[in-house]
C-alpha cells in the first residue's frame, strides 16, 4: 500500500534568536547572502522568510530553481507546532494596547500558517496541492503515512515537505525541508525514521 | 522640493510598509505609488489607511474613498497637512 | 479503492441543536446574524453563542475545557462518535485560529499553552481518556472542505473505516478586528453575490461530518457518496483571489475529469466580499457552470472560517436529500459580472449531484463533489 518516494535535497536551517528584531535582522542578512532579487521577501513574516530561505537552499542546489517553477504537480506540505504565533502575538498586542481600529492589515494577513504555502506558491508559480498541518505530540508514523496518502490520492509527482518553526520569534528557530519524488529511484527512501527527523523539534 | 513634513511622512511610510530595503533617496515622492511606481499593493493601501487613522486621525471607510488621495507620496502628505489645518 | 459515504452531520452554534433544525432554518431562509454590540457605533453583524449556551456546554463537559474543545466535543458526539469504536476512527480537526482569544504575552512561549491549535486534540484525548487518532490542519477558509477531502481519502485507501471531519472557529476580537483592518466587514448582514454587497459577516461554531466506507442514508434520509475533490493554489496574492479565478477553475476542472459528471447544483463559498464573489462567478463561467442552480449559505450563520466547509457541506447534503436549492439569504440582485443561477427564495428541483466550493487566504481552493446513490 505504501509506495516508495525518494527524498532529495534535505535542508536544515537553525538559528538562535534573542528577540523578534534580532530574528528579522538575521533573516535579512541571510536573504542578502542568496543574491536573489525578490523584494516581496521584505513583506513576509519571519515564518515565511524562513521557509523561503529553506526552499531556495533545498531546490536551488545546482542552480536548479527554475526547473521547478511553474509546475502544477508539485504539492506543498508544511507543518509546525505554533502555527503563525510570530504574527499572532503582535496582532493581539495591538488590539490590547491600542484597540481594534488600528490593527495592521499587513500583520493580520500573516496570522495564518498556510500563508507559508501561499507565499511559496506565488514565488514558484505552483498551482498545485497545498496543506498545513499542526503537529504536537508528534506521531511521526502518522506523518509518514499521511505523505504516502497524498501520493496515492492526488496527482502530485513531487511534494515539498517542510517543518518550519519560529515560535514567537525568540529562542531556537528551525526549518527542515526536502523534496519527495514519486518517480525517482536514487536518493533516500521516505521512511518513519526520516519523518521523525523532519518533525521532531530540537526544543524540548 | 521636499518639506520637512513630507520627508517625515516618507520615513514613517517606509517603516510601516516594510520597504526599508529601498534607499529613501531612491523613493520619488511624485511617482505613482501603486503598480509600476513604488510597487505597493492592495494590502499596502489598507495599511496606509490605518496609518492615517493612527498617526493623523484621518479616517477613510474604504480604499475607494482614498483613491484620489493615494496617487503619490507628496499628494498624501499634502492631503494630511490640509486636513490638519 | 473503497467507496466513501456521508453518514451523519452536526452543526453546533448559537442556534438549536440537531442538523434537522438547522436545515429547517435554512429552508425558511432565516438569517441568524445579529449586530455586533460594541462601544460607539454598530460595527457589523455576526453569529455567536450566548453566554448561556457556553455555560450549558461547560456544565455538560466540564469547566476546564476551552471553547473550541467544547464545540468539537458536542459536534463529534452529535454525529454519534464513540471513542471505543473498533477499529478506531480518525478525527480530522480543521481550524484557522482555534482558541486564539486565550493568547497572551505571558503564555506565548509555552509549548502547552491553551491557545495552541494542537491543544484542541489534546483536550479530546483528555475527555475520552484515550489516545485517539487525530490530525489537525489549518489552511484558512478551505480547512473544512480539505478535512472532508482528506477524510475521504483515508477511507478510500482502506486506512480507516470511519472519519470525523470537525471544523471549528470562534468569533474573537482577534479575527473581527483583523478583517476590519481589511475593510472586509460588512456593516449590514452579508449579501453574497448581491450588487450591494460590501463584505463578510463572521460566525462561530463547530460542524462535524462523519464519513464511512459503508453505504448508509445520510441522517437516515438518503445515501450520498463523496465522489472526488481537489485542492489547488492561485499562486497570485496571499489575501485576494485571482481576478480570473484560476486556482478555483483548476480545482473544478480536476474534479470534472475525475468525477465524470457535471454537478447539477452548486454550494458556493460566497463570502459577500466584492472580490471573492466576483471571482467565483468568473470561475463558474470559465468552467461552463454559471447556469447550474446554485446557492450561498453565509447569509444564515455568517462566515465560520475553519468550520465553514463542513457546516455548509452538511446543510448542502440536507438540501440534496430534500431536492431543494436553498434561497441565498442576503441575495436580491445579481452583482457579479457573470450572473449566476441564484435566488433569494428557495426552489425545488430534482438533482443527484452537487459541488461544494471554498477559497481562502493563502490562495487555496478546495472543491468537493457529492452524488446520491440508489
Amino acid at each position: 500500500m505504501n509506495k516508495c518516494c525518494y527524498i532529495h535535497h534535505w535542508t536544515e536551517i537553525s538559528l538562535s534568536s534573542k528577540d523578534n528584531k534580532d530574528l528579522e535582522d538575521q533573516l535579512i542578512i541571510a536573504y542578502k547572502k542568496t543574491s536573489i532579487n525578490y523584494p516581496k521577501y521584505y513583506k513576509m513574516n519571519s515564518l515565511c522568510k524562513l521557509a523561503w530561505l529553506a526552499l531556495n537552499r533545498c531546490l536551488g542546489i545546482n542552480d536548479d530553481l527554475d526547473h521547478y517553477k511553474g509546475s502544477d504537480d508539485i504539492g506543498t506540505l508544511f507543518c509546525n507546532n505554533s502555527s503563525s504565533l510570530v504574527s499572532d502575538l503582535p496582532h493581539a498586542q495591538v488590539l490590547n494596547q491600542k484597540g481594534g481600529d488600528v490593527a495592521s492589515p499587513s500583520v493580520f494577513v500573516y496570522t495564518l500558517p498556510n500563508i507559508v504555502n501561499g507565499e511559496m506558491a506565488i514565488y514558484m508559480k505552483w498551482h498545485g496541492y497545498n496543506e498545513f498541518l499542526i503537529i504536537h505530540e508528534q506521531s511521526s508514523t502518522q506523518f509518514y503515512n499521511h505523505v504516502h496518502l497524498l501520493f496515492e490520492t492526488t496527482s502530485i509527482d513531487q511534494l515539498l515537505i517542510g517543518y518550519v518553526e519560529v515560535g514567537n520569534g525568540t529562542g531556537l528557530i528551525e526549518a527542515r525541508m526536502c523534496l519527495l519524488d514519486r518517480n525517482s529511484v536514487d536518493g533516500t527512501m521516505w521512511s518513519e525514521e526520516v519523518a521523525k527527523r523532519l518533525i521532531l523539534s530540537s526544543n524540548k | 522640493m521636499e518639506t520637512d513634513f513630507v520627508e517625515d511622512f516618507k520615513q514613517k511610510l517606509i517603516e510601516r510598509l516594510n520597504i526599508k530595503h529601498i534607499d529613501p533617496k531612491d523613493i520619488d515622492i511624485d511617482a505613482p505609488i501603486f503598480g509600476d511606481g513604488l510597487g505597493l499593493d492592495s494590502i499596502d493601501a489598507l495599511e496606509i489607511i490605518v496609518m492615517l487613522d493612527d498617526e493623523y486621525n484621518i479616517k477613510f471607510n474604504n480604499p475607494d474613498e482614498a483613491k484620489h488621495v493615494f496617487t503619490s507620496i507628496r499628494n498624501i502628505a499634502n492631503y494630511i497637512e490640509t486636513q490638519q489645518k | 479503492m473503497e467507496g466513501v459515504f456521508c453518514h451523519r452531520g452536526s452543526i453546533i452554534n448559537g442556534f438549536a441543536d440537531g442538523l434537522q433544525h438547522h436545515w429547517q432554518n435554512c429552508l425558511e431562509g432565516k438569517s441568524m446574524l445579529s449586530p455586533v454590540v460594541s462601544p460607539g457605533e454598530e460595527n457589523g453583524y455576526t453569529h455567536s453563542l450566548t453566554e448561556g449556551k457556553w455555560n450549558s456546554l461547560r456544565e455538560k463537559y466540564g469547566p476546564a475545557y476551552t471553547k473550541c474543545a467544547l464545540l468539537c466535543l458536542e459536534a463529534l458526539l452529535d454525529t454519534g462518535f464513540k471513542a471505543d469504536e473498533h477499529p478506531p476512527s480518525l478525527i480530522i480537526i480543521a481550524s484557522t485560529k482555534g482558541d486564539i482569544d486565550l493568547l497572551s504575552v505571558e503564555n506565548a512561549q509555552s509549548r502547552e499553552a491553551p491557545f495552541l491549535l494542537s491543544n484542541i486534540g489534546k483536550q479530546l484525548r483528555t475527555y475520552f481518556q484515550r489516545q485517539l487518532d487525530i490530525i489537525t490542519l489549518s489552511n484558512a477558509c478551505i480547512s473544512g472542505n480539505q478535512a472532508i477531502l482528506l477524510g475521504a481519502d483515508y477511507i478510500k485507501t482502506g486506512r480507516y473505516k470511519h472519519v470525523y471531519a470537525v471544523g471549528v472557529d470562534l468569533m474573537s476580537d482577534f479575527t473581527f478586528y483583523g478583517f476590519k483592518s481589511f475593510k472586509a466587514i460588512s456593516s449590514t448582514p452579508c449579501k453574497p453575490f448581491d450588487i450591494q454587497r460590501t463584505g463578510i459577516s463572521l460566525g462561530e461554531g463547530a460542524a462535524c461530518l462523519r464519513l464511512g466506507s459503508e453505504p448508509q442514508p445520510f441522517e437516515g434520509l438518503q445515501s450520498i457518496a463523496f465522489t472526488t475533490g481537489a485542492v489547488t493554489n492561485d499562486a497570485n496574492h496571499i489575501s485576494g483571489p485571482s481576478r480570473d479565478g484560476e486556482g478555483l477553475v483548476r480545482a473544478i476542472i480536476k474534479c470534472l475529469e475525475l468525477a465524470d459528471y457535471t454537478p447539477e447544483a452548486i454550494s458556493l463559498h460566497g463570502t459577500g466580499t466584492i472580490f471573492n464573489d466576483e471571482m467565483e462567478s468568473i470561475a463558474m463561467s470559465r468552467t461552463g457552470l454559471d447556469k447550474v442552480p446554485a446557492f450561498g449559505l453565509k447569509g444564515i450563520y455568517g462566515h465560520t472560517l475553519g468550520a465553514a466547509g463542513i457546516l455548509e457541506t452538511n446543510l448542502s447534503l440536507m438540501a440534496m436529500c430534500a431536492d431543494a436549492i436553498p434561497g441565498t439569504v442576503g441575495y436580491e440582485t445579481s452583482g457579479t459580472s457573470i450572473p449566476l443561477n441564484l435566488s433569494g427564495e428557495k426552489f425545488d428541483i430534482h438533482y443527484n449531484t452537487l459541488m461544494k466550493t471554498t477559497s481562502g487566504f493563502g490562495g487555496g481552493n478546495c472543491v468537493l463533489f457529492f452524488k446520491k446513490i440508489g
